[in-house]
């Protein structure tokens, strides 16, 4: 496994890396957070040691900016802290760390921990499992392409916007927003229940065909809920089942399938909401071609208050340029660019 | 323990250091050359910072002096670095002057002790054995 060390300090570094080495570690170093931090964007790195206390990033911003980060699968972050109080502890678990150890290392102590960390690594094959069940439901729909990639990056880069405000600072925890990305790609689980010749009819839905359509939300929440009664105490289960239930509910009340109004809608469901749309739009499908950035966005805004949260709204408006960053990433090759099919369509 | 060891109350504990090596000989060699040549130049550079009155450079230094202490487990180097530490994260580095004497005698006599505790893994049948 790929290990990444980080400490301002040659000689602990080196005693650290030797120790990784003997471990059987693939160790890359890092001599602050900043370094570290591109290290983690440009080289898949699943576990991180770093010093607390160096220059231009310290650790716990470190993990702070990790957490925030758009990478692929999850890095385990251990902080190395000469400072054994219950406070720096308390820091440096808010701030995402997975682990703290005390400096020097204690050999033994060191092996152990980063067998927790391998063995806690090791769930991440329950993401990918949740990750392939909801690929599974969208090969029905080939058309759809990366619509479950970006609607899970759009749903944290909300999520993480929405951190920032006071209001939801507190509510919205690192975990919270790892959970929204991991879960947010069963949204429409439900759809394996929907046949063939309504799921993928060109045209649009009649009045029954829809009625039958709409049961996707209230399906994959049933399944859910099944394996949530089974594993009550599996969180991630318990966001999935809320996100496949609402995230079709509408903010005014006229959504479905129960018609949840403003807060009575969980936050998760209508975070996914707005991602999902917006992707939506900017998609082609086999009944609609793909709307450029600029319309959908005025879509979006226009629905503020009647289908979406104003907030989660404000909090797209807020992180637009990001979206397009992500659509650019995970763009299907057959579609366009939102920013370009706008500027195709004003010289037409 | 060689008799050298015995005649010697040793600044810092050896057995520790190995483990922290993984019980690399040829690497707690390099360690403690490395030290050899970098120790007295920390401490310099840690006086000059608090004649400067940089507090900042003086607070890291005599952190990273007090982690090399803690690597090496030389518990006296690693009590007087934490103070003069201390001293700077409480922005209070003058009152360090006086300890910088405390800790160049330390870190000397660590210094001098790193041949004495090479010298216990030049038998190469030991280093193996200490290896493993």
């Amino acid at each position: 496994m790929r290990a990444l060390i980080v400490d301002d300090d040659e000689f602990s570094l080196d005693m650290l890396q030797n120790a990784m080495d003997a471990l059987g570690y693939d160790v890359m170093t890092a001599r602050n957070g900043r370094e570290a931090l591109q290290c983690v964007r440009d080289h898949p790195v699943r576990l991180v040691i770093t010093d607390w206390e160096m220059p231009e990033m310290a650790g716990d911003e470190f993990c702070r900016q990790v957490r925030r980060e758009d990478v692929d699968g999850y890095v385990y972050v251990i902080i190395l802290t000469g400072r054994d109080h219950p406070e720096q502890k308390i820091i440096g678990l808010e701030a995402g760390a997975d682990d703290l150890l005390t400096k020097p290392f204690n050999p033994a102590e060191l092996t152990v921990r980063l067998k927790v960390a391998e063995r806690i690594l090791a769930l991440e094959t329950r993401d990918v499992a949740l990750f392939a069940l909801a690929k599974l439901a969208e090969s029905r729909d080939p058309e759809t392409g990366a619509h479950l990639e970006r609607v899970q990056s759009y749903a944290r880069l909300l999520t993480q916007t929405l951190a920032t405000r006071p209001r939801y600072g507190r509510l919205i925890t690192n975990e919270y927003v790892r959970l929204i990305y991991q879960t947010s790609p069963l949204h429409d689980i439900g759809k394996v229940g929907i046949p063939d010749a309504i799921l993928l009819k060109p045209g649009k839905l009649d009045a029954e065909e829809f009625a039958i359509m709409k049961t996707h939300t209230a399906l994959g929440a049933a399944t859910l809920s099944a394996a949530l009664d089974r594993f009550p105490s599996a969180g991630f289960l318990q966001l999935g089942r809320d996100i496949a239930l609402t995230h079709h509910e509408r903010f005014n009340g006229q959504g479905y399938p129960r018609g949840l109004a403003g807060e009575n809608i969980p936050l998760c469901g209508r975070i996914v909401a707005v991602a999902d749309v917006y992707d939506a739009l900017t998609s082609k499908r086999v009944y609609k071609e793909a709307i450029p950035h600029p319309e959908a966005r005025q879509i979006i805004l226009s629905e503020s208050g009647e289908h979406f949260d104003p907030e989660v709204v404000a909090a797209f408006v807020a992180s637009e340029g990001e979206f397009l960053k992500i659509y650019a990433r995970l763009a299907n090759e057959a579609e366009e660019h939102p920013a370009r099919l706008a500027s195709k369509r004003k010289v037409a | 323990m060689s008799e050298t060891l015995a005649r010697i109350d040793p600044p810092f504990v050896v057995t520790d250091l190995l483990k922290r090596c993984m019980g690399n000989v040829a690497f707690l060699k390099r360690t403690l050359t490395k030290f050899q040549t970098r120790g007295m130049l920390d401490v310099d550079g840690l006086q000059r910072a608090i004649s400067d009155g940089n507090h900042a450079e003086a607070t890291r230094l005599a952190h990273s002096i007090k982690g090399i202490a803690a690597n090496l487990s030389a518990s006296r180097m690693y009590a007087v670095a934490g103070e003069i530490e201390n001293f700077g994260r409480a922005d209070r580095i003058d009152a360090a002057t006086g300890m910088i004497d405390s800790l160049r005698a330390e870190v000397s006599r660590c210094v001098a002790f790193v041949p004495v505790a090479i010298a216990q893994f030049s038998d190469p049948v030991a280093e193996v054995t200490c290896a493993r």
